[in-house]
């Protein structure tokens, strides 16, 4: 299958056929057939779930199960351990709450990576002031360095690692089997963000090793408002609810909070968010995920060529692996901000800044943040071919001092 | 037509890489030296702005810096603008230049730019 043709399923493009989006690390466009499940649920199955005996409610009870079942399924995971939650944001803070917060006191520990997403990172830094515990931030120089350097900060007192799977600045592979080995064997549960990460591998929870992963859906073509956080299930029992209210008893005990995912999710659920992004798993099982891979890597190869070829200097930070979808750079003389106004002056959506991950920019000496173009299934060859020739005439326009 | 309906008329004539090029000309013509130190500084700007703003003889003389090349073309135009006013005029000339602008959106969003809290501090000094 084509770029083409994957592009051609994604509304947005007939909308903005001029334009070049490299911005979806952000927030991905969505296909047809996502805006098809949310328009459907909403037209012809709207009801609450998991309250009332109805034929209708029964008919969306149904559809929602179905995409707790489709979402484990894309995981590999149990659907017993699958929370739903609003985003990765919601998730991450979820974690430190009910899982982490309890455990912690004076003498733990948390640790975390340089490299962490602020909602990877800031929720960490409240619970542990909070509770008198410490946080310990691993500083990797490059991917590889990941396990070496949790290793030397993870101890007996350690309650977690929460690390990402795949940087939002930097494409560098992250060694997560190494990672899941060294928690396992010094018996410390592993938190993985795969924000970044899921869009762009397929996810076997078995095989990473995890006891929790997160993400967001609207980074894997489903809707905003859907996140998820799987928990081994296990260890669903150690966590103490976070957010209380209807939904989340047994029975009519308010004294007895449900087993399991349940006890987690209380209120009325985004139940369109999660039937769109189940639609979003469906559609890219339907396009393959061997296919996607095989046209991003393409992607990706264009990329670093294109950087290379590149006549002005321009740095890409990191070591992006072959197949990395986010590509961070800086120029010389040329101010992130501004570099990201004049590609939008040719039609190229890019991200610049500090894309939320402070700690990161300030570890690679970049105080002004750096530009991002990051990869999704429906872009082209000639996306980014245009790509190159805007970078050219957006540093042509900046450097003439 | 005052000086500032003209530069709006003219931008607006523009495509939006034109008006970049505009505002990097002004920020290259532009001069502010010795200015990027903390008292000058406009705080929550993403790509670090610097103003001083001074009375003589009772008119303003402002100047401006920025990292970002597109951010000190404008805001040297909006020293431009200001310099030569008393602060009573000043109070009286909203900035609308960049109304209608591409760019204004993101310029608006005070958290990222930080040019409405440096037009502000020029309107604001006694
Ligand atoms: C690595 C990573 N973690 C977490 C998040 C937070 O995602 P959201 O804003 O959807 O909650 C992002 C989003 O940019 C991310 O890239």
């Amino acid at each position: 299958m084509s770029a083409v043709h994957f592009r051609r399923d994604f509304p947005f493009f007939q909308h903005h056929p001029e334009t070049v989006f490299l911005d979806s690390a952000a927030t991905a466009q969505k296909p047809q057939a996502v805006i098809d499940a949310l328009t459907r649920f909403y037209a012809e199955d709207c009801a609450p779930v998991g309250r009332s005996a109805y034929k209708a409610a029964r008919q969306a009870d149904r559809r929602y199960r179905t995409a707790r079942q489709t979402i484990a399924r894309f995981l590999d995971a149990d659907a017993a351990g699958i929370i739903f939650t609003k985003s990765a944001t919601e998730s991450a803070n979820l974690l430190a709450r009910a899982f982490a917060r309890p455990k912690l006191c004076k003498g733990k520990n948390i640790v975390i990576t340089a490299w962490e997403h602020n909602s990877n990172y800031l929720p960490w830094v409240e619970i542990c002031r909070e509770s008198g515990a410490e946080l310990r931030v691993a500083r990797p120089v490059s991917g590889p360095d990941f396990p070496v350097v949790l290793d030397t900060l993870t101890d007996e007192h350690t309650v977690l690692v929460s690390c990402t799977a795949a940087s939002n600045v930097l494409g560098d592979t992250i060694p997560l089997a190494e990672i899941s080995a060294l928690c396992r064997q010094k018996q410390i549960p592993l938190a993985l963000d795969g924000a970044q990460y899921v869009a762009h591998h397929p996810v076997d929870v078995q095989t990473l090793g995890c006891d929790f992963l997160f993400f967001s859906g609207h980074k894997v073509y489903g809707p905003t408002g859907s996140g998820v956080l799987y928990v081994r299930p296990e260890l669903l029992d150690e966590m103490a609810p976070f957010l209380l209210g209807g939904g989340m008893i047994c029975g009519d005990d308010p004294e007895c909070y449900a087993p399991g995912a349940g006890r987690f999710e209380a209120g009325s659920p985004d139940t369109a968010a999660f039937i769109g992004l189940a639609a979003a798993i469906d559609y890219l099982n339907t396009l393959g995920r061997d296919a996607i891979c095989i046209h991003e890597q393409a992607l990706a190869r264009q990329m670093q060529d294109g950087f290379r070829a590149l006549s002005h200097r321009v740095q890409l930070l990191g070591q992006p692996a072959p197949d990395a979808s986010v590509y961070t750079f800086v120029c010389p003389g040329a101010h992130p901000f501004d570099l990201a106004c004049l590609l939008n002056g040719h039609g190229i959506a890019v991200r610049s800044g500090k894309m939320c991950a402070q700690h990161l920019f300030d570890a690679l000496g970049q105080p002004l943040g750096g530009v991002r173009a990051s990869l999704a299934c429906y872009n082209t060859a000639e996306d980014l071919h245009r790509f190159f020739n805007g970078l050219e005439d957006a540093l042509n326009r900046l450097q003439r001092k | 037509m005052n000086t500032q309906d003209a530069l709006a008329a003219r931008l607006q004539a523009m495509d939006e890489l034109d008006q970049y090029d505009y505002f990097i000309d002004a920020a290259l013509a532009a001069s502010c030296p010795d200015i990027r130190r903390p008292e000058y500084q406009i705080r929550g700007c993403v790509s670090g702005l610097w103003v001083r703003a001074q009375l003589n003889g009772g008119r303003i003389e402002a100047c401006a810096d920025s990292d970002s090349l597109l951010i000190r073309g404008i805001a040297a135009l909006i020293c431009r603008i200001y310099t030569g006013m008393t602060t009573e005029e000043a109070r009286c000339t909203p900035i609308t230049f960049l109304d209608g602008l591409d760019l204004a959106g993101e310029l608006d969003n005070t958290r990222r730019s930080g040019l409405r809290h440096m037009i502000q501090v020029i309107q604001s000094i006694a």
